[in-house]
């Protein structure tokens, strides 16, 4: 049943990766683009709101529109789908690499170095994270696209997790004797790391992708949900959720809040559900599950 | 040694005075074709196979086996302290009483008050988040209906008993302020404040380094005889079975597969096992050389054919067929009062010496 | 003890006066000059310089640091004359845009915040604690899986998400509860809590998830250990050892919770703005969106130091409840 979840949570995972890689095709195929005003599919008299029903979903737009501006639903979520994993996908990728790497040399190297690191990755693990992504938003150079901005810092705080298990795990394998064995041949430090340890570090190395890209999906579309990451002029998920919180209050287009947020959950969801399944077959230890 | 005070004379001579067994009274713990089955992920895995045994008041019944041999699945069983995924059949009698046979809520009052049991790992038996005076205090008002200040007197009374020195002050100590062989004797303080009838030490001494060791087994032999229990002595240690045992049971696959007296098996062993496993067994005489047993030791998951012991045996060759395929019972010796082997080769010979 | 608590009590403040010096370094070294958003547009090079000392912004980054702990310990004053303005200790900045002390602007708002967390704080573990061992005596049962299931869905779901679904299910649909604005408690106690019941929830749920995942698996442990056998060997029925293995759960939960409140201030940033209450996140995102380096700065570092302040008050309850710790 556990993997039955895990298997389910990879399918849902992997097709909503392919609608937003696909987002130029699916709305071509729905006939819409995410950057066409509709003024005339929203009802100016009353505060912008859709006409028809749950947010003008029909034939012709999927999922409705955008209230206030009419802009087709399908193709903003489509779009916004493809910012979000790309963002998550790159600060995940560079993130499991710092943190692999700053990981390994801190079990395998050990002494002074894995003290004042291993402070400092401890310290970091219950660091106000959030608070420090939101206030760099203010001194990052206005040149440099959005995206990346995110994407980066992103990472550079989000290698901290990772660098904590992979600690653990390095310092387990490095007592066993193969590593010593290796060491003993005169093998060169980087060709143990490379080709001794990171191959046994592959089952833990999927765990902490597969956990750590949903943790980073819902981050990253949390500064744009807060009105601190990505400008409201590129599609984003966060951004939509974002600015569907006026016309959740009053209930009067619960599509708009719906429609991004079903496909967020997917994601978080899917990678969570997989993640959680990969994290049994592997038998890793994470913070929760630990001790 | 000198922490040991009044417990001190105790030791090496004890089973002179207690060769034989005292036939003319009731046992307090008797166990009938006990068996113990663990539901496991691929069907049921049997832990004790129809173990019969049987300990009087003041004597000292050992145990002995390989881990894996069922002995502290025995003792659990004896405690009716198992899990839910195992099942036991056979009956557990303590005072006459059946353990098995009674539910749970009958148990809880007998544990302690009249069969204790105590751990190989005093630090882990021990709750840390708790003095060692509490959980004695604890343990005794179970049983008790007293006020804290008497119970707390008794506590100090045990800890003084067990060894403790400056037991007054150190009954407000957290376990992990003991050291090793203290928090064993503390442990037994738990164990010991409600005069149990029957206690069940469950490799008392494996833990613990060698001086300690004989510490903590001249203690157990003085409790005893003062409180006139019957001690259930559960080891792999041979050593410690020599020394302060009466009645010596050797388990092998969840089965008993010889017992009798310590003369019985330690000048007479029938059984390859046993043999094998005095052979096994460290001492000054043949230079501490220990005699390895060759093979794997039958566990329930893969238990052979015929006599469990058979693929590991040294005579299974000789005796041929019947090792394979038939299962020999425990049968009394001949010319001895209760010496007991199951054991093809030796039902009517001697083994040869070892 | 006494000693104990001084020794985290100097690393703690070790680590602040860190983070305070790479906050400096990173923020008032930064391309983005604070005077120049002040001087508005257009600004006469003169002017600028006006504002750029009033502010203290002409000195570098280092001085600036200093002066900034000057202001957290004695207060400071930011200008002279008639214009100046006085920012007394303990001094987290200033803000011109407002021209008021951010420590005021923080007072201000902590009532919102700290209401948000302490009460989705005490939710998460009164649902985890309770949950969480519930799920370990039924384990392999469906109260298991039910409470394993919905702890892996809590986990994965963001704050904001389940926020806004709340609104939408509570708020809109079956109309029980308010959906935005914070009332303070000592206009109303009714209303505040009131007010406040979907947040806790929100907060609560998502943080209780951790804890029930890990005091299931804490209690299986404890529920096998020797120790606790060892306790029904004297007698004890049951019950009694229930009690007491839940008692060893606390122990490590304290842990959790000491790296968790990270996680309850970001989840209540996210409430705040779910909510539209004016809390210490909305604060620091108002910052963020006028340009205002002083606010943004002080917000991040009041933020900081509250999470180590906390979790020094983890370690001393931790301390005060594992008698193994006190001995460090």
């Amino acid at each position: 049943m556990r993997s039955g979840a895990g298997r389910a949570g990879a399918v849902a995972l992997l097709l909503v990766m392919i609608a937003g890689f696909c987002a130029p095709l699916l709305t071509a195929l729905e006939g819409q683009n995410p950057s066409d005003f509709n003024g005339d599919l929203v009802d100016g008299n009353n505060g912008g709101n859709p006409y028809g029903s749950f947010g003008g979903v029909n034939g012709s737009h999927w999922f409705g529109v955008e209230p206030g501006t009419g802009r087709d639903l399908f193709a903003l979520v489509v779009y916004g789908l493809r910012t979000t994993i790309l963002i998550a996908l790159a600060a995940t990728v560079v993130s499991v690499i710092i943190g692999t790497a700053v990981g390994m040399s801190m079990g395998y190297l050990g002494g002074w170095f894995e003290t004042v690191l291993g402070r400092f990755v401890d310290f970091m693990f219950g660091f106000p994270t959030l608070l420090f992504l939101i206030a760099l938003q203010l001194i990052v150079p206005s040149d440099i696209p959005k995206p990346v901005v995110l994407a980066v810092v992103l990472a550079a705080f989000g290698w901290v997790g990772t660098a904590r298990l992979i600690h653990t795990q390095t310092r387990q394998l490095a007592a066993r004797e193969f590593i010593d064995a290796a060491r003993a041949s005169g093998t060169p430090l980087r060709r143990v790391l490379v080709g001794e340890l990171l191959p046994n570090l592959i089952g833990t190395l999927a765990v902490v992708v597969a956990l750590s890209f949903p943790a980073t999906v819902a981050v990253s579309a949390g500064l744009s949900f807060l009105g601190v990451g990505i400008g409201a002029d590129t599609p984003d998920l966060g951004v939509l959720i974002g600015s569907s919180i006026t016309w959740t209050y009053t209930g009067a287009d619960a599509g708009y809040l719906i429609f991004p947020s079903i496909v967020l959950l997917l994601i978080v969801l899917g990678a969570t559900l997989l993640g959680d399944a990969l994290r049994d077959a592997f038998d890793v230890r994470t913070e929760e599950n630990a001790r | 040694m000198v922490e040991l005070g009044k417990n001190g004379e105790h030791g090496g001579s004890r089973h002179a005075v207690h060769t034989s067994p005292l036939l003319d009274q009731q046992p307090v713990l008797s166990l009938r074709d006990l068996q113990v089955t663990f539901r496991g992920t691929s069907g049921p895995v049997p832990a004790v196979n129809g173990v019969t045994l049987e300990a009087h008041a003041g004597q000292v019944v050992a145990i002995v086996g390989e881990s894996g041999s069922g002995k502290s699945a025995t003792a659990l069983a004896s405690m009716g302290l198992l899990p839910d995924s195992a099942t036991v059949t056979g009956s557990v009698l303590v005072e006459g009483t059946d353990l098995n046979a009674i539910p749970e809520k009958q148990r809880v009052p007998l544990r302690g008050s009249s069969i204790a049991m105590i751990f190989q790992d005093a630090l882990a038996a021990l709750n840390p988040y708790r003095t060692v005076g509490r959980q004695i205090i604890d343990a005794y008002r179970l049983h008790h209906d007293v006020d804290k200040r008497t119970a707390r007197e008794r506590a100090v009374e045990v800890l003084d008993r067990v060894g403790i020195r400056d037991a007054t002050r150190r009954v407000d100590d957290y376990p992990h302020e003991f050291s090793g062989g203290m928090r064993q004797r503390a442990m037994i303080a738990m164990a010991v404040v409600n005069d149990p009838t029957i206690l069940i030490a469950d490799e008392p001494t494996t833990a613990l380094d060698v001086t300690v060791q004989r510490q903590v087994l001249d203690l157990l032999t003085g409790l005893t005889d003062d409180l006139g229990m019957a001690l259930v002595l559960i080891t792999h240690d041979l050593g410690v079975v020599a020394e302060v045992a009466d009645q010596i049971a050797v388990m092998y696959a969840g089965r008993i597969v010889e017992s009798g007296s310590v003369l019985d098996i330690f000048d007479h062993p029938a059984h390859p096992y046993t043999q094998a496993l005095l052979g096994a067994t460290p001492n000054l005489e043949t230079s501490g050389r220990l005699a390895a047993i060759p093979g794997v030791p039958a566990s329930g998951t893969n238990l052979p054919s015929g006599c469990p012991f058979h693929p590991r045996c040294a005579f299974a060759a000789e005796v041929g067929e019947a090792c394979r395929t038939k299962r020999p019972v425990l049968e009394l010796r001949p010319g001895t009062p209760a010496h007991r082997a199951a054991c093809h080769f030796t039902t009517d010979r001697e083994l040869p010496d070892a | 003890m006494t000693s104990y608590i001084a020794r985290r009590l100097v690393v703690s403040l070790l680590v602040l006066l860190a983070i305070s010096f790479c906050v400096f370094m990173l923020f008032y070294s930064g391309p983005s000059d604070p005077a120049r958003v002040m001087c508005g547009k257009p600004c006469q090079p003169e002017r600028l310089t006006q504002v750029k000392h009033f502010m203290g912004t002409d000195k570098n980054a280092f001085v600036q640091w200093l002066d900034f702990l000057k202001g957290l310990f004695v207060g400071r004053t930011y200008g002279t004359g008639a214009e100046a303005a006085h920012c007394s200790a303990p001094c987290f900045g200033f803000s011109f845009d407002q021209r008021q002390s951010v420590t005021n602007l923080i007072w201000s708002r902590l009532p919102v915040t700290a209401s948000l967390a302490l009460g989705g704080a005490a939710v998460s573990l009164l649902v985890g604690m309770t949950l969480g061992p519930l799920a370990a005596i039924f384990r392999g049962r469906w109260p298991d899986a039910l409470v394993r299931g919905g702890s892996l869905f809590l986990v994965a779901t963001p704050a904001y998400l389940l926020g806004l679904l709340g609104i939408l299910l509570f708020g809109f649909q079956l109309n029980v509860v308010p959906v935005s604005g914070y009332v303070a408690l000592t206009d109303s106690p009714v209303d505040w809590a009131w007010h406040l019941v979907l947040p806790w929830c929100v907060i609560g749920l998502i943080n209780a998830a951790g804890y029930a995942r890990f005091a299931r698996n804490q209690m299986l442990d404890e529920l096998g250990s020797d120790h606790l056998l060892a306790q029904r060997a004297t007698g004890a029925p049951k019950r009694t050892v229930r009690r007491a293995a839940r008692r060893g759960v606390w122990v490590p939960i304290t842990t959790l919770f000491g790296l968790d409140l990270a996680m309850l201030l970001s989840g209540s940033i996210f409430t705040e703005r779910v909510f539209s209450m004016h809390g210490i996140g909305d604060l620091l995102i108002g910052g963020v969106s006028s340009h205002d380096l002083g606010i943004v700065v002080g917000t991040a570092l009041f933020g900081a130091a509250l999470i180590i302040v906390g979790n020094l008050v983890v370690d001393i309850v931790q301390g005060s409840i594992d008698p193994r710790v006190r001995r460090g």
